[in-house]
């Protein structure tokens, strides 16, 4: 295999759930060592939650979380109780030959820990850290406690979502992986500014701060003419037709975005309406947009006894933006995904499991690319080789570590 | 004075509308030098809402003007020969070229990777496209709802009664410009080792699909997950009215014990009751709940209910609207929105920095006006005389 472009960065990954693991994987795809740093008495809380990947009967429930498998994959997994003295130690061990730290628990807890930016750069003046706290480092709302669920409206996305005349809709937690791909983004930044200088830097990224950027537009309609949005489904604030049309089967949809009179004729020509491109009600986009009612009406007509597929193929082929609404069976099934290689089989070295299919790299890259190692690691894998060759605690000395519990690995066997 | 993370750098960013400007803004806000070629009527978001005062003139998109702060802007025709020309000369002064044309369009002018290797073997040359570079869709048309629904996410919204329901916005494309972006430091990371550029291929699909590893979990454990209504699995849970909007009710993930702080929160004994106890029980009794949460909610304003249930520790939150985004304490505390002027709208708020760096700030400052840098990149860089400028301007080149 080629070298990946991150290949020598080394990521000390404190977080957990989905932000943050979401963050450390981007970086692992691309190549950089990502160890994720948990402990047997505080594990990942998302090895507590979600459902179980089938076929790991004889795996304890930690190991068994589907959703941790996608997040964690191609980290290496070691064990420390940061609430010990010996733990503190063996990190600050660890910092010395890391290049960043990535933690996204509530404002205060590496600071509890003693464990905040300003000591760490006393031991490490050129590290990179960076909080990826709810609401950020400061402010009247530092403390308070954020989840996907709440922090998607708060970031003024669901406000943004939802049927005409229906309430607001929330979509669930988006700002997990937008906190994640920003937060990426910001370290590879600080990568470059501490190779062009030498300089280590803190980064302290609001979840909420993060997410709301990624409705810049209707903020600045908001902004430049006092206007907020109402709620508008799945139409397009200018084109028409422009929406999800029921399709042949069970709850099978296509989604088709008409954006100029060019797809427009396209589409009438296509599905053999040439009588829709004369009728005054649809005569320009303004008409059209106008009577989106009626429209939406025909095309559905139209698209009710298709197959998605069959819909989206047909448009496509004239010209006009079109795409079935896919499931995950659906999606693994797919032509292009599969062409591009992006569904890719992960093995989890657990030989109850197999190999299991994963999304791929973000990015394609054709001289470094990016690509998948090794699934997640379980509690404590990789223990020995991160203390012993990598830091190069004695054999001896990890022993004692272990029986100490500092660095133990397995839950139920310590006291919580 | 201090600089941005990425003052070394230079960048032409070719692209168009969101997704790549999105990439190329990231760098600008951090401090690298952005040359923005536009066509010679303009990148076409110029024609795109929101406008300053709803006058649609092409310096008064709130769009544009948001997503290519800090931007130089000139204009250059490619497809004249003088136009490539141009291209051709500034193209060893960058470090990355950011294009979001159709594939193959590029390459058809001589401007593929290749050739501008050839001129640049250390330029970082990243591509993005509903598609990518190949496969049997690479050249189909998209827009956010057809990639919502290829990518899988449009199936996972909305009611389950209903048709699928796309976020609001444009959420998916800045996504994948901000893909885009971390692709393209990897990259420049790794020319550090390899002294070459080399050709980023971002798909706005698969990078807007890597989110969708939740309904894949649940498709591990044997699940094909589908619209579940409004926020969330049961009752209590969700968004409900209040008196001046809608607040979201949550109790806290892993951990279902979070919901026996809900009587104390509303004052409701009889939420107590053993029946609600777990998120199954407010499922299975979810008329009784909501009836009994429902008019505490609504007789209160969305901010007190946040506040009173943070005070518990509760993860409440409420639908922000883009008025409440601007009003919000939080964000003012923090100083989030920055003030630019700009000759044609005076001056704005503006969202502000992704985050805050401790040592190289977030450089805010104003989107250019169309070919406003024409006379510094093609004189001053490229060495052009103003008698050179204007015949570039005869053959329509700029």
């Amino acid at each position: 295999m080629s070298r990946r472009a991150l290949e020598g960065v080394r990521v000390l990954d404190l977080t957990q759930i989905w932000a943050g693991p979401y963050c450390c994987r981007l970086l692992a795809d691309m190549g950089a060592e990502v160890i994720k740093i948990e402990s047997a008495r505080r594990f990942d809380g998302s090895r507590n939650y979600g459902v179980f990947a089938q076929g790991l009967p004889n795996s304890p429930p930690w190991e068994r979380r589907a959703l941790f498998n996608h997040k964690n994959r191609g980290k290496l997994g070691i064990t420390i109780d940061m609430t010990m003295e010996k733990g503190k130690d063996l990190f600050l061990r660890l910092l010395q030959v890391s290049d960043i730290v990535v933690e996204n628990f509530s404002a205060r807890v590496m600071n509890n820990w003693g464990l905040d930016y300003p000591v760490l750069s006393q031991h490490k003046p050129d590290i990179i850290m960076i909080s990826m706290p709810a609401f950020g480092m400061t402010g009247p709302e530092r403390d308070y406690v954020g989840q996907g669920s709440n922090l998607t409206p708060l970031s003024g996305l669901v406000a943004l979502t939802g049927y005409i005349g229906d309430v607001p809709h929330n979509v669930g937690a988006y700002t997990d992986p937008i906190a994640g791909m920003t937060g990426a983004g910001a370290l590879l930044a600080a990568l470059h500014h501490k190779a062009e200088t030498g300089e280590g830097q803190y980064i302290d990224l609001a979840q909420r701060e993060g997410a709301a950027r990624l409705i810049g537009d209707a903020i600045m309609d908001y902004t430049m003419n006092g206007r907020v949005w109402p709620l508008t489904g799945n139409q397009h604030p200018a084109h028409a037709p422009h929406g999800c049309y029921p399709c042949r089967g069970e709850d099978r949809w296509v989604t088709i975005a008409v954006s100029s009179d060019e797809e427009w004729h396209a589409l009438c020509q296509a599905t053999g309406h040439p009588e829709w491109i004369d009728d005054p009600r649809f005569s320009d986009t303004i008409n059209r947009w106008n009577n989106q009612g009626q429209l939406n009406e025909l095309i559905s007509a139209w698209t009710a006894d298709r197959d998605p597929r069959e819909v989206m193929e047909l448009l496509q082929a004239a010209g006009v933006p079109s795409g079935a609404v896919l499931t995950v069976p659906d999606m693994l099934d797919d032509p292009h995904y599969m062409a591009r290689g992006y569904i890719n089989f992960v093995d989890i070295n657990n030989p109850e499991f197999g190999t299991f299919p994963s999304l791929g790299v973000y990015a394609k890259l054709s001289k470094t690319p990016g690509y998948l190692t090794s699934g997640r690691p379980a509690l404590g894998e990789h223990n020995e080789y991160v203390f012993g060759s990598v830091l190069g605690v004695s054999a001896e000395e990890i022993r004692a570590l272990s029986a100490e519990g500092i660095i133990a690995t397995d839950p139920t066997k310590v006291t919580p | 004075m201090t600089e941005g993370a990425l003052a070394s750098l230079r960048i032409l960013d070719l692209s168009l509308d969101i997704a790549g400007p999105t990439c190329a803004g990231m760098m600008a806000g951090l401090g690298a030098e952005v040359i923005k070629v536009e066509p010679p009527q303009g990148d076409p978001s110029r024609k795109v809402g929101p406008f300053f005062q709803d006058d649609p003139h092409p310096e008064k998109s709130g769009l544009f003007l948001y997503v290519n702060q800090g931007k130089k802007s000139i204009t250059l025709n490619l497809e004249t020969e003088t136009g490539r020309d141009m291209l051709y000369r500034l193209l060893p002064q960058v470090d990355v070229v950011v294009e979001s044309y159709a594939p193959g369009y590029l390459a058809g002018l001589g401007l593929g990777y290749p050739e501008m290797e050839r001129l640049n073997p250390g330029v970082v040359v990243t591509s993005v496209t509903p598609f990518g570079q190949d496969g049997p869709y690479r050249d189909w048309r998209a827009d956010e709802l057809v990639i919502y629904a290829l990518s899988g996410h449009l199936y996972q919204f909305g009611d389950p009664d209903r048709e699928p329901l796309k976020p609001g916005g444009s959420v998916a494309l800045y996504f994948a410009g901000l893909a885009a972006f971390a692709a393209t430091m990897t990259a420049l990371y790794a020319r550090r080792l390899t002294g070459e550029g080399q050709h980023i291929d971002l798909s706005i699909l698969e990078a807007v699909a890597s989110m969708m590893e939740p309904p894949l979990a649940e498709w591990h454990g044997g699940n094909v997950t589908t619209r579940n209504g409004n926020g969330g699995r049961g009752a209590a849970s969700g968004q409900y009215q209040c008196l001046d909007g809608f607040v979201q009710v949550s109790t806290t993930v892993g951990n279902e014990a979070s919901f026996q702080r809900f009587p104390e929160l509303m004052d409701i004994p009889e939420l107590a009751d053993p029946k609600f106890a777990t998120a199954d029980g407010r499922i299975e009794h979810r008329e009784e709940a909501d009836s009994l949460i429902k008019p505490w909610l609504a007789a209160r304003p969305k901010f007190e209910i946040y506040q009173k249930a943070q005070a518990l520790r509760l993860p409440f939150g409420f639908a922000c609207t883009t008025e409440d985004l601007v009003n919000s304490p939080q964000f003012q505390a923090r100083d989030w929105f920055a003030t630019l002027d700009h000759p044609f709208t005076g001056s704005l708020l503006y969202p502000g920095a992704p985050y805050k760096m401790s040592k190289t700030p977030w450089m805010p400052r104003r989107a250019p006006l169309l070919g406003e840098h024409n006379e510094e990149i093609y004189c001053d860089r490229l060495g052009l005389s103003r008698e050179d400028l204007g015949r570039l301007r005869t053959h329509n080149a700029i």
